[in-house]
């Protein structure tokens, strides 16, 4: 972990909400290096590859290592990657990493002359950067059957299978829903339901649930639903086979609810020490 | 008992029946106006006349979001049509827009506004309800509604406030506070700073620091306040002349911060009460 300080370190925000951290001169990580920055941008959009945002960054790499999948303290998946790019005649040190919202995402990037930036970039993702409300209705990791393509919709994702659109089936995963009020409106966005005699099986993955099945004009539908004491998830399958199904299935087992709340901490004495300067 | 239809419509869903319709979008980033978009609804008319506009109100949902509703009755084609727009939350709002006969779209819509949740979980960085000083002119930035002076920058006076925050883990809060909170670094103090209790209007706690200085050569006074209630944060800071009024203007408006409201679940426990 970086035992890098950043309260000493120059600040400037931008209108965009960016905020350009610098750190002061001479530095024990940095030394006097004019280059080392250190970016936040929060509410960033659309939702790129860190791939993309890299090469949006730096139009000039010199090497990529690979990389790597980041999870912050409060429970949000982002991404990491540590650059070389040549800027000038210099080669300099560059970390990126992203944390993914619903539709947006923050982007932290770090340039310096010393490697010592990758491992602050690294800790401001995981632990110094939070981005929304736990409890909200949000995407969550699952395994994908391999081949089908995401196309992403307001709080949840369609899979066209790899034959699209020969093949017609689709299946829907809806974000992980927050029990309570929240609910009743990812309900009437997807309204996901099976018909009467529709044949119903427990699903056996780390989240309980069960899944109904039945057939339209010779394809078969099914419909899923998980839920626990805090969250509820549901996911679809139009147009399918019985290959569809299984993949279904395999998805749904492969399913992370979020994890437990972060503790909240009452700031206490502590709230007022930022008007210090 | 009405029946409607649900199509899916993109960024949400349209509910129909007969020719009422109810447009329901959950994520709607671009704030505009509860007058705006009555009259977005209303141009979907043929020709609406007679219009009579309801004073927006603002309401709570049962979920704790600050909620905003407005409506116009009018005519089309001989026709009585009410429509009803509400906006629950910012930033993104949940944005209900509904039209047709009177009572049917509007009842409809308003039972959704409260029913629904926004689902975006009620521990996150909100807009908070304030009076700013009379005049003084809003600009939105992430995280931050800046206030300036109606003569700035002839007159520099300029206030910082920071949407209400949770409480956070103390790193993610140290570094969030260092950040964002962040005042002009060239500012030079003159004398020692004076920190005060605050306490607003309904009953907010906090403190308040004011110091004089100069930044850039001019003299200026600066006041950062933080109070908390039993979830959220609320801070603010300004920047400016040493004048009387405009001091006491922005005072009055860190005094008028208002808590956000709790949520009001449904017990069902006294359901044997309900009439």
């Amino acid at each position: 972990m970086s035992d890098v300080d950043l309260t000493r370190w120059s600040r400037v925000q931008h209108a965009d909400g960016s905020v350009v951290l610098t750190p002061p001169a001479p530095h024990p990580a940095f030394a006097r290096d004019r280059r080392a920055t250190l970016r936040v941008r929060h509410g960033v959009r659309p939702i790129a590859t860190l791939d993309a945002v890299c090469r949006a960054l730096h139009p000039h790499i010199d090497r990529a290592d690979a990389t790597e999948r980041v999870v912050t303290d409060s429970g949000d998946h982002g991404a990491f990657r540590a650059l070389r790019v040549i800027a000038g005649d210099h080669a300099l040190h560059c970390g990126v990493g992203v944390i993914v919202g619903d539709d947006t995402m923050v982007v932290v990037d770090g340039l310096a002359r010393s490697p010592n930036i990758l491992a602050l970039v690294r800790d401001v993702l995981e632990h110094f950067v939070w981005t929304a409300a736990y409890d909200r209705i949000r995407m969550i990791p699952y395994r994908t059957p391999p081949g089908w393509f995401g196309v992403r919709r307001s709080l949840a994702t369609l899979w066209l299978a790899p034959g699209a659109p020969r093949d017609a089936a689709v299946i829907t995963v809806c974000d992980a829903v927050p029990r309570g009020p929240a609910e009743h409106t990812h309900a009437l966005l997807w309204p996901l339901a099976a018909p009467k005699g529709a044949t119903w099986s427990a699903i056996d993955g780390a989240v309980p649930g069960k899944l109904a099945t039945w057939t339209v004009d010779g394809r078969l539908a099914a419909v899923v639903h998980l839920a626990d004491a805090r969250w509820s998830v549901r996911a679809a399958l139009e147009a399918g086979t019985e290959q569809h199904v299984l993949a279904l299935r395999d998805l749904v087992r492969s399913i992370e609810l979020p994890p437990s709340p972060p503790n909240r901490v009452a700031p206490g004495r502590d709230l007022y020490t930022w008007m210090a300067t | 008992m009405t029946e409607w239809t649900h199509t899916a419509a993109g960024d949400g869903v349209v509910l129909r029946a007969g020719d009422n319709w109810i447009r329901l979008r959950p994520r709607v980033h671009a704030s505009r106006s509860v007058g705006a978009l009555v009259e977005a609804t209303l141009a979907t008319l043929d020709t609406p006349d007679r219009i009579v506009h309801e004073t927006p109100r603002e309401v709570i949902t049962p979920e704790g979001e600050l909620a905003v509703v407005g409506g116009a009755r009018c005519t089309s084609r001989g026709r009585e049509r009410e429509c009803t727009v509400a906006i629950v939350g910012a930033e993104p709002a949940l944005c209900v827009q509904a039209l047709g006969e009177p009572a049917v779209a509007r009842d409809r819509a308003l039972a959704l506004a409260s029913e629904l949740g926004l689902g975006l979980g009620a521990l996150r960085r909100r807009w908070f309800r304030y009076d700013p000083p009379p005049g003084w002119f809003g600009i939105r930035r992430p995280g931050v509604t800046v206030w300036l002076h109606p003569e700035h920058p002839r007159v520099p006076a300029c206030a910082h406030v920071f949407d209400a925050r949770p409480f956070l883990p103390a790193d993610v809060d140290r570094f969030d506070r260092h950040v964002l909170f962040a005042m002009h670094d060239e500012f030079v103090p003159r004398e020692d700073s004076t920190v005060g209790e605050l306490r607003s209007e309904l009953g907010l706690a906090g403190r308040q620091r004011t110091v004089a200085g100069t930044r850039g050569g001019i003299e200026l006074v600066r006041i950062a306040v933080a109070c908390a209630d039993d979830r959220f944060v609320y801070m603010a800071h300004f920047e400016g002349v040493h004048d009387a009024a405009v001091l006491a203007a922005v005072r009055r408006m860190f005094r008028s911060f208002r808590p956000l409201p709790h949520g009001r679940p449904k017990l069902d426990a006294f359901a044997m009460w309900d009439v």
